[in-house]
């Protein structure tokens, strides 16, 4: 029940935060607002009467455009022809059983497929219509729930678990983002919205670009001995000792500079630490989760979320044209894109659940659209086509979902209080694939994830004197369907 | 970004074409009571309407017949008659809706429907005869005086500055102690005006001269150095006018930098006013301002072009934040949409219409400015001739707000902490009203000079002042000293390449007119943003930036701890003073610690420090093991050397403006 003072005005700032808010914006500090409660509630209770069936996140991000014909909701299958008209293939692959009666994948999924049991499909996810195709503004939106441009820099959605919910183990960064290039296409555009924006940057990502070296993030820098790097930090004290305090900057500020310094240390020493190391695995268990990078990553998510993270984000990785971006030969390299995917996402399941822990813990999967051979946008709402389509597939790789398609996607979720063995929503069987019935948006989707963690959709944080909501203006519902 | 109506589809239509009488149906929601005391229309009563009711009821609009935009259109009632009996919430069909038939309508007609509290918000305002005060009162959305104000200076001879601070002291019973020494003094105003830390020998000079102005004469100096004013504010000028060599937008031409154009005219010291003309009314180079940031693809009505051009003008140059009222009438200040448009169409070609959170109102805009009392814009000029009269009424000395936005942020820049905070909100209240218009008028009397009013700041006895090592963030805010300030990430980066020769690689601008002392610098901000920068502060700017966040952060310390990027600086600076160009001059192991603290820290170190720092570049185990012969060893410990650079500049000391 909303409070009194729901609507945010001046009166009510003035009255409650006024103090709090000029302090907190000393400290660069963005108040929080609990459903515009007046006072900050402390990190570790559940806000309001939400009862929160998960502690961590880990978001699996099939970054470029995952077709979901392709995929999770195949429709019917047209094997390749020379020749043939494109607007027969629906789904360039054969479908197959999941472990879910009824429902089946498209093939190339079969590990995913088998733990089905223990998750929820979402067939009826449909990306915002921004008036243009371009993966990084869709991507953006999806991660902060926000479209690009905006007059403040808005939080990832991992920032805003980080900040509203904290470390779960305190030597551990609380938001990771593994696989994701800053260097590639649209790196600047990517760059934008992986970062903590108002909420400053204490809750920003750790970013781990590539998980097989990810002990290097948590190391000396390279070609420092341990000694060397301990020797380092033991100067580092004798000489602030040294320091004549007293003329170089108040307590406070002094504090808190050592302090940071502290926790950076205490996280490099810590055994929190080991948890990037993926060496420590056993040769079979690396393995069964070694098809690349995101593979490892998925490990490494695992061993994160042993060790305490609270949010992790692992990316297939979207760089123009590569991975799920195809433009062209799309059913060949899906071969390829599922084999990436399926073996590690079911092992990570498995595995957290062996540990006890799946049930705490919220995997999602999920993608900026979907993709189709002949639509670019969606019906009625079209835009214009980035690729060229024949009138008839003479050469294989014309053969695959090439145009972008934001109407109808799929989002899997696993553990952390999702409703298990359940599909949710239905799309047609003839192009364009469309859902029937309500969809899912992206505030609705994140208002779930949300909700799960024990987070109101309307949470908010002030910035410049206005509030700003986790959820698109604080209008995400939670789907309550897809929690058990 | 903000609340606005959720999307519903029909509302009272429904009810209303089934012929439902109202009065003969009760809620199948239990109905909540009235809430208790007087009600507050503009704060209460009016968000709620605007939330669930307008997107069919507002902005002109009358589903069913039935409209909301005033009291009398409530009153008009709906196709089926009256929908709210003045002083009787309980049988009123309005409150029946809210709650639910059962006949299955409901108002809105999907999603959750208001909750109680709400319910009983707006039983209230109909029990009370349902009252409609748009307006705020003054107290809280308090307006600040538009026109300059001449205060008069209290007696004395001291600095201006200083005999407005002086009663202040009184009224707060401060005793101000003694200002900075020397070497602190310089160090300041070597960072705030140039960006750099001050050379030995300039450290030594002003330690040694007796003038008796010698401080103001260095203030005076430093702010002659053109090219290094100009280096050190393209800084602050690109976070708040949000302009960088890369970024989002300029990969498919949705954004241009400004980067020539900023760098001359700082060089050139173009007085404020002409310096915001041009960039209201874009001369080559300057077009990038007021052009925005634009993705491809549809965009929010709030976030076009000509909406971006009004926001920054508004918080850049007049410390108004409209981006509340760029998308409905703010809740948190007294703009409006209405106001927010009128800026907006200034900058628009077309005729715009008011969108009011993404839904059309049907009312058209007409250009205007924000301070109608400092005149009109005139709508028939071409988008052009708008652009420069908005230039000359922002501009216009009769408009006070112009100036003091500026100076109240200089002011802050340089003593951490505003006269009238928050920042972009000028309406506040200054804690020195007196000290706010002085600056602003002698800014204007010094022909909108900003070198001229960082002068005056700087040579004032109050930025002096020892820090103030007792703010905690207390409220309300007393001065009693300039807050530490932190090295920004280019203030960090350039001293350690000051230190060790090793300036910034890949430069993304060349100077004009390069004066010779500077030939070999690469200044930091000349480069793209890294991992290191970012950590330390430098934003992405893809919005206005107008302070930074200043507080140490963990993922900070281990950038500086374990990133690559710092440790690849440090190997450089390695590199550079065991081969460059300092090498040279510096003959022992002794020199090369003597030389690091005098740049990095503006003194020599005292014997503990020595003995560390030597047995850090001799290569020896242990601060002990040093012997009298240490100084004048030459063979340096290149990991050594990086550890000692590395230790002395986390240290406070170095990373504080003290």
């Amino acid at each position: 029940m909303r409070n009194r003072s729901s609507h945010y005005s001046r009166r009510d700032f003035l009255k409650y935060t006024s103090a709090a808010t000029l302090a907190a914006m000393a400290a660069s500090e963005p108040i929080q607002r609990w459903g515009q409660a007046e006072a900050q509630q402390p990190l570790d209770r559940a806000p309001q009467n939400i009862t929160p069936s998960a502690d961590t996140v880990i978001l699996l991000w099939m970054g470029g455009g995952m077709a979901h014909t392709e995929t999770f909701d195949p429709k019917h299958y047209e094997p390749f022809e020379p020749g043939m008209s494109p607007d027969k293939v629906l789904s360039t692959f054969p479908s197959i059983p999941t472990a879910i009666d009824g429902c089946r994948f498209s093939e190339g999924l079969k590990n995913i497929a088998s733990v089905m049991d223990r998750g929820t499909l979402v067939r009826n996810y449909r990306a915002d219509d921004l008036g243009f195709i371009l993966h990084s503004r869709h991507q953006y939106q999806w991660h902060t729930g926000y479209a690009p441009p905006l007059t403040v820099a808005a939080p990832h959605i991992g920032a805003v678990i980080a900040r509203t919910l904290g470390k779960r183990h305190p030597d551990m960064p609380a938001f990771v983002d593994i696989g994701q290039r800053f260097d590639v296409g649209e790196g600047e555009e990517l760059k934008a919205f992986h970062t903590a924006g108002f909420l400053g940057s204490e809750h920003a990502p750790f970013f781990v670009p590539n998980p097989e070296d990810a002990m290097s993030t948590v190391q000396p820098p390279a070609g420092m001995t341990p000694g060397r790097f301990v020797n380092r930090e033991k100067h580092f004290r004798e000489l602030v000792k040294q320091s004549p305090l007293g003329e170089f900057g108040s307590d406070y500020q002094q504090e808190s500079l050592l302090r940071s310094m502290d926790n950076a240390h205490q996280l490099l020493n810590s055994p929190a630490a080991q948890a990037f190391d993926l060496s420590q695995e056993p040769k079979e268990v690396y393995d069964t989760y070694n098809t690349g990078r995101f593979g490892l990553g998925c490990l490494l998510a695992r061993r994160l979320t042993e060790a305490g993270a609270r949010f992790i984000e692992v990316t297939t990785e979207y760089i123009p044209f590569e991975y799920w971006d195809t433009h062209e030969n799309g059913h060949e390299r899906l071969v390829g894109m599922k084999k990436t995917i399926d073996q590690p996402i079911a092992q990570l399941v498995k595995d957290l659940e062996a540990r006890g822990l799946l049930d705490r813990t919220l995997i999602v999967l999920a993608s900026e659209f979907s993709r189709d051979m002949l639509m670019e946008g969606r019906p009625g709402q079209a835009v214009r086509d980035q690729v060229e389509v024949p009138d008839r597939l003479t050469s294989i790789e014309h053969y695959g979902m090439h145009r972008h398609f934001t109407d109808a996607g799929c989002v899997l979720l696993f553990g952390g209080g999702a409703k298990k063995g359940h599909v949710h929503g239905v799309t047609q069987d003839e192009r364009p694939c469309r859902i029937i019935g309500d969809p899912i948006m992206i505030s609705d989707l994140h208002a779930t994830i949300y909700h799960a963690l024990g987070i109101p959709a309307d949470l908010s944080y002030e910035v410049e004197q206005r509030p700003f909501y986790v959820t698109k203006d604080g209008y995400g519902r939670p789907v309550m369907d897809l929690l058990a | 970004m903000f609340r606005r109506p959720y999307l519903f589809l029909l509302l009272l239509g429904m009810g209303v074409g089934m012929g439902v009488v109202a009065a003969a149906l009760s809620g199948i929601r239990e109905m909540p009571p009235a809430l208790e005391g007087p009600v507050d229309f503009a704060h209460e009563v009016h968000p709620i309407l605007a939330e669930h009711c307008y997107q069919c009821h507002g902005g002109g609009r009358d589903r069913a017949g039935f409209n909301m935009d005033s009291r009398e259109a409530i009153l008009a009632g709906a196709d089926i008659g009256d929908v709210v009996l003045p002083g009787n919430s309980a049988e009123s069909y309005m409150v029946q809706l809210l709650l639910g038939t059962e006949d299955g309508l409901q108002m809105p007609p999907s999603g959750p429907g208001l909750s109680d509290e709400e319910i009983s918000t707006l039983r209230a305002w109909i029990d009370q005869d349902l009252p409609w005060t748009l307006e705020v009162d003054a107290v809280e959305f308090a307006d600040s005086l538009l026109e300059p104000r001449r205060p008069e200076l209290p007696e004395g001879d001291g600095h201006p500055i200083d005999r407005l601070m002086a009663p202040y002291y009184e009224e707060h019973g401060i005793e101000p102690p003694e200002p900075v020494s020397d070497r602190a003094f310089a160090r300041r105003v070597h960072y705030d005006i140039i960006g750099l830390p001050p050379s030995p020998e300039i450290l030594e000079q002003f330690e040694a001269d007796d003038h008796p102005e010698k401080r103001a004469r260095l203030v005076q100096s430093l702010l002659q150095d053109n090219q290094g004013y100009a280096e050190h504010w393209m800084t602050f000028w690109n976070d708040a006018l949000r302009n960088d060599f890369q970024g989002v937008g300029y990969i498919d031409g949705g954004r241009m930098h400004i980067t020539n154009w900023l760098y001359n005219a700082l060089y050139h010291n173009l007085p404020y006013d002409q310096f915001v003309t041009q960039l209201i009314v874009p001369t080559t180079g300057s077009e990038g301002f007021v052009k925005g940031i634009v993705w491809r693809g549809a965009t929010n009505a709030s976030q076009l072009p000509h909406m971006q051009a009004a926001q920054n003008v508004s918080q850049v140059f007049l410390g108004v934040n409209m981006k509340c009222a760029s998308c409905h009438d703010s809740f948190t200040n007294q703009w409006t949409l209405e106001e927010a448009y009128g800026m907006a169409s200034i900058f628009s070609e077309e005729t715009l219409e008011l969108i009011r959170c993404d839904s059309p109102t049907g009312q058209t805009s007409t250009p205007s400015f924000l301070f109608p009392n400092l005149g009109e814009i005139d709508p028939n000029l071409s988008r052009q001739g708008r652009q420069m009269q908005l230039a000359r009424l922002v501009t216009d000395p009769e408009n006070g707000r112009f100036a003091r936005t500026m100076v109240n942020r200089l002011f802050s820049v340089f003593m951490g902490r505003a006269l009238v905070e928050p920042l972009d909100d000028l309406d506040a209240d200054p804690w020195h009203s007196d000290l706010l218009d002085w600056l602003a008028i002698d800014f204007v009397d010094h022909g909108y000079d900003i070198r001229h009013t960082i002068g005056q700041i700087l040579s004032s006895e109050a930025y002096q002042l020892p820090v103030d090592r007792l703010y905690d963030a207390e409220e309300p805010y007393v001065f009693r000293g300039p807050l530490p300030r932190r090295l920004s990430a280019e203030q960090f980066i350039d001293t350690m390449s000051v230190i060790t020769g090793a300036w910034g690689e890949e430069p993304r601008y060349h100077p004009p007119h390069q004066q010779e002392a500077y030939a070999d610098m690469v200044r930091t901000w000349r480069t793209v943003n890294n991992p290191l920068m970012t950590a330390l502060g430098r934003p992405a700017r893809d919005q206005v930036t107008l302070r930074r966040e200043k507080d140490p952060t963990t993922l900070q310390a281990l950038e500086l701890t374990n990133g690559e990027t710092f440790a690849q600086l440090l190997e450089r600076g390695v590199e550079s003073l065991a081969e460059g160009a300092l090498a040279a001059e510096l003959n022992s192991n002794g020199d090369v610690v003597t030389h690091i603290y005098a740049h990095g820290l503006g003194r020599a170190p005292t014997e503990t420090e020595e003995r560390l720092a030597m047995a850090l570049i001799n290569g020896e185990e242990d601060a002990a093991d040093v012997d009298s012969e240490g100084a004048d060893a030459t063979e340096v410990d290149r990991d050594g050397l990086a550890d000692l650079l590395w230790v002395l500049s986390m240290l406070p000391e170095f990373q504080y403006l003290y």
